[in-house]
């Protein structure tokens, strides 16, 4: 047992140190992307910033600022999926819901009007809330509820008095859990995707011998429901189908 | 003799009745294909009919799923043919078809849905199952050949033929022609790199079920003055009537730049001004999901809840278990001495059931109770209750110092008895 603490001790050392390494070449590498920035060189600025995220360093200012290198790139598909990643983290953020904006407004189609009942659902707390914020005041809802009934189970006399809060919160909880869970859907069954690549035919199944429903072009925002292979089922928030090849996809979080 | 006439033409016109029943109910669906035996992309004819003599109003035609083919609907026609002088009501459709892959496929069998009318029951008929065998293409396709088959005429035109530094231009292409159009991938011409070039969805036109159009448009914004050129499209399909490949090849198309154009170098110097703000970052990462152990914090309140609910029934259950046993003790005693009462002299009964009443309600209520003290302890019970007691108190006090018989006491007992029950009841 005794034998076992130094080793247990030199572990935890080893992956502090590794973590610290990381994150010292991430910063190097933030650096050098903002350089890269600042001077108008956006592939290097990219390079970088893809770098760090392949590193396994994310959050919403990594996103922005990626999303706007490719902004000022002119690649608007890459530039409005960074754009929808950074939207997980900071969802108020004015700039980005204006980048956000003027990128779709390049796109080659007409924003979709969005039709998909769970979409719907899922873009009413989109530029609300982030899912962690979501699920932190769905929670205590829910534990308030429990707590209310804990208390009505626990003392008879209270149990008149707390019935209408119990009501209130249950009616608050599932309110919460429908806006959470609607969210939670479609990051992990309906996956969102975006078009990265200028343009590409849409077929009716999983080939190309399938008849060609349309083509859709670089920035279109998808929901993968469906993978064969390298093709992927699809709809849009305004309903449509079909089937892609994966090559011109990217996730919102890579699968 | 007459009646015999009448009785034979009576027995014709019997005949003749049934004799046009019996072509009424002669509904026929026939299918027929074009061309069994097609290429991929081929276009074929699917017709589906159905000939009646009974009136075509409220048929509904409802078409196979044709699983392996792209199709194009025509609409439902109606027709009255009349081949042995008795009118025939005909209703056709047309399906255009072409296959999607390189197998044997089966059409399954077209409807035909008759509805329900006061003089007959509604029904379905339905055609044959037809198998089409799709044959491979021939080799030879050239690198630019992506599947198309069919006849086509290749447009191709430029929006503007001068236009100003930085003013959109646009370049259109047009396949009419008979054939799987819907197929045809953009041949997006070979832009200059440098230009700016954004493709349209494009545009189905159709002229009949059979001949259709489908318009590209490619607009860019060219990067320099002068004449300029835009690279020839070329487009390729196979005819299966010549059974060749053909490619289409488009004119070299010239257009004018005028004005002037921005020097690059000093909008790449300005350009820094104009960036969007760089957002100072920091390299912690953060997940936009919920660990978890998270998950598991809803699990919690549940949990201490349904701990609480048994907390309290345990509680309350056993201080209510003590309850009843006293009580039920209580009026065991006081059913025993009633019934004691029952074999006593009148007047010894009307004693022992105050007596009684005392001592049940004492112990109930667990204090000392006397006749005076009585209806003050009983406050809490239903007043139709409490009368009830009062009454019976007052009746056995009463009957011991007046003429009474056993019946009477017997039915004080009996009161009693009933109502030291409904005290049990309702506790």
């Amino acid at each position: 047992m005794i034998s076992r603490v130094p080793l247990i001790v030199m572990v935890l050392l080893c992956t502090y140190f590794s973590f610290q390494s990381i994150l010292g070449q991430s910063r190097d590498s933030l650096t050098n992307a903002e350089q890269a920035y600042q001077s108008d060189n956006f592939e290097a600025s990219i390079q970088y910033l893809e770098l760090t995220i392949s590193g396994g360093i994310s959050n919403g200012e990594i996103f922005y600022n990626l999303a706007n290198a490719y902004f000022e790139n002119g690649n608007v598909g890459k530039a409005i999926l960074n754009y929808r990643r950074a939207m997980l983290f900071s969802p108020r953020d004015i700039d980005l819901n204006i980048q956000l904006a003027r990128a779709r407004a390049l796109r080659n189609e007409i924003t979709p009007e969005t039709t998909h009942w769970i979409i719907i659902l899922e873009q009413l707390t989109e530029n609300i809330v982030t899912i962690n914020e979501l699920s932190v005041v769905t929670l205590m809802v829910w534990s308030s509820f429990w707590l209310c009934l804990a208390g009505m189970g626990a003392v008879k006399r209270w149990r008149r008095s707390l019935r209408m809060v119990a009501i209130f919160l249950l009616v608050v909880s599932l309110t919460f859990i429908i806006f959470l869970g609607s969210r939670l859907y479609i990051q992990y069954q309906m996956l969102p995707a975006v078009v990265t690549v200028d343009s590409t035919p849409i077929y009716s199944g999983p080939s190309i011998a399938y008849f060609n429903q349309y083509d859709m072009f670089m920035g279109s925002e998808i929901y993968v429901t469906e993978e064969d292979g390298e093709w992927l089922k699809f709809v849009t928030p305004d309903r449509r189908q079909g089937w892609i090849q994966r090559t011109a996809i990217e996730y919102l979080f890579p699968q | 003799m007459y009646s015999k006439v009448v009785a034979i033409l009576i027995l014709l016109l019997l005949l003749m009745g049934s004799a046009v029943t019996a072509q009424n109910t002669e509904n026929t669906v026939n299918v027929l294909i074009s061309n069994p035996n097609p290429f991929p992309g081929e276009l074929i004819t699917y017709t589906v009919s159905y000939s009646t003599t009974d009136d075509l109003s409220g048929v509904q035609v409802q078409l196979p799923d044709f699983f392996g083919f792209a199709q194009r609907p025509g609409p439902v026609r109606s027709t009255v043919e009349s081949p042995s002088g008795i009118p025939i009501n005909v209703i056709t459709q047309d399906v255009i078809l072409y296959a999607t892959r390189i197998s044997e496929l089966t059409i399954t069998p077209a409807t035909i849905s008759i509805p329900e009318t006061p003089f007959q029951a509604g029904s379905t008929f339905e055609s044959n199952t037809i198998t089409v065998v799709v044959k491979s293409l021939p080799e030879g396709a050239p690198d630019s050949f992506t599947g198309v088959v069919g006849q086509f005429d290749l447009d191709v035109a430029l929006e503007k033929t001068v236009v100003q530094a930085n003013e959109l231009n646009s370049l259109i292409l047009t396949i009419t022609g008979t054939g799987n159009i819907e197929q045809i991938i953009s041949p997006l011409p070979d832009f200059p790199e440098s230009w700016q070039v954004f493709d349209r969805a494009p545009i189905y036109d159709s002229l009949s079920q059979q001949i259709q159009s489908k318009t590209f448009t490619y607009q860019f914004f060219p990067d320099r003055a002068g004449n300029l050129s835009i690279p020839v499209v070329s487009f390729s399909y196979f005819d299966p009537n010549a059974m060749a490949y053909n490619t289409l090849v488009g004119p070299e198309l010239t257009f004018a730049v005028e004005g002037e154009f921005a020097n690059n170098t000093n909008t790449s110097e300005t350009s820094t001004s104009n960036n969007i703000a760089f957002k100072p970052m920091t390299s912690v990462p953060i997940s936009p999901f919920p660990s978890i152990g998270y998950w598991i914090l809803w699990l919690i309140t549940p949990v201490i809840a349904v701990l609480a609910w048994l907390m309290g029934r345990l509680f309350r259950g056993s201080s209510d278990s003590a309850k009843p046993l006293k009580q039920s003790q209580a009026f065991q005693r006081a059913t025993n001495t009633l019934m004691q009462a029952r074999e006593k002299d009148p007047t010894q009964a009307y004693q022992l059931v105050e007596t009684t009443i005392m001592q049940y309600i004492g112990q109930t209520y667990r204090k000392d109770v006397t006749a005076d003290t009585l209806e003050q302890t009983i406050s809490d019970l239903s007043p139709k209750l409490q009368q009830r007691i009062l009454y019976c108190m007052k009746q056995a006090q009463s009957g011991q110092y007046a003429p009474v018989s056993t019946k009477d006491a017997n039915v004080l007992i009996q009161r009693t008895l009933d109502t030291l029950n409904l005290i049990e009841q309702g506790k």
